[in-house]
């Protein structure tokens, strides 16, 4: 059988599915010893993320719901993007502005509901409550109020983040050049996949 | 968006007829694109945690993908 049938093979991608994901699952979720920063530690969340969403993804897939399982699809390779841009291109400012970020959008987002329904917004919040997210907004807005897009990244949106990820360049070694090679291999097809889906893939 | 939703639905008729399509090659593709992206990030989580399973990684996406 060539590689173009088992792609095309359900059964064998649902056996390989699970394989895949339980290796991982032993290998990569645990404890590790080592020196990491924070942007290793978000990759590793991410990548933790992207397990979850392959399993709901092969969920979906299993009841016929395949339209959904694209959108997951489509989910996924954004968690795995983010996922190496932060192991491969990201600095420690920018991994703190990816754990900022909620505190500027939770507050920005009671504000607008504050504007449409106060008394909406009080089921939900105390005055209280509502202080102390305008207190961790103040303290981070001006990192974020004037960035595009994502705003937790000067690449602000995933296609520019995914080609960043491409055009790193390991070709001193060996071993981190083969691996850069199989990814981007891997990561055409995959794009290309979502790109004959529904046009919104990234780049 | 429009084409997905065209799958399911034609014109008879007296009308119009509302069906759930499927095709095993259908989820083949999507399922077939969720391992490609896991296995796509599994080497590099690797390298970032130490880069001891690289055989292990490398017979795991081989047998996936046909190779073995």
């Amino acid at each position: 059988m060539s590689a173009e049938s088992f792609a095309t093979d359900l059964n064998h991608q649902l056996e390989h599915s699970a394989a895949i994901r339980k290796f991982a699952y032993e290998k990569f979720i645990g404890e590790h010893a080592g020196e990491f920063g924070r942007a290793d530690y978000i990759a590793v969340i991410l990548f933790n993320r992207c397990l979850q969403t392959h399993e709901a993804t092969e969920i979906l897939a299993r009841r016929s719901f395949i339209d959904d399982a694209w959108v997951l699809v489509r989910a996924l390779v954004e968690y795995a993007v983010n996922c190496l841009y932060m192991m491969m291109v990201a600095d420690a400012q920018t991994a703190e502005d990816f754990v900022d970020l909620p505190k500027y959008k939770r507050y920005d987002n009671l504000k607008r509901l504050k504007r449409t329904n106060e008394n909406l917004l009080r089921q939900s919040y105390s005055e209280e409550e509502e202080e102390e997210l305008r207190q961790e907004f103040d303290a981070v807005s001006s990192r974020f109020h004037k960035k595009d897009g994502d705003k937790w990244c000067a690449d602000h949106n995933i296609s520019k983040r995914a080609a960043k990820v491409d055009e790193k360049d390991w070709s001193g070694d060996t071993r981190e050049a083969q691996l850069l090679a199989v990814a981007r291999r891997l990561s055409m097809a995959t794009r290309e996949h979502l790109r004959s889906r529904n046009g919104r893939c990234p780049r | 968006m429009a084409d997905a939703l065209a799958d399911q639905s034609r014109s008879i008729k007296d009308g119009v007829l509302v069906e759930r399509h499927y095709k095993p090659e259908e989820g083949a593709e999507v399922v077939h694109s969720a391992n490609l992206t896991l296995c796509f990030v599994i080497p590099l989580i690797d390298h970032l945690l130490g880069g001891k399973n690289a055989e292990e990684i490398s017979l795991v996406v081989r047998k996936w993908s046909g190779q073995s």
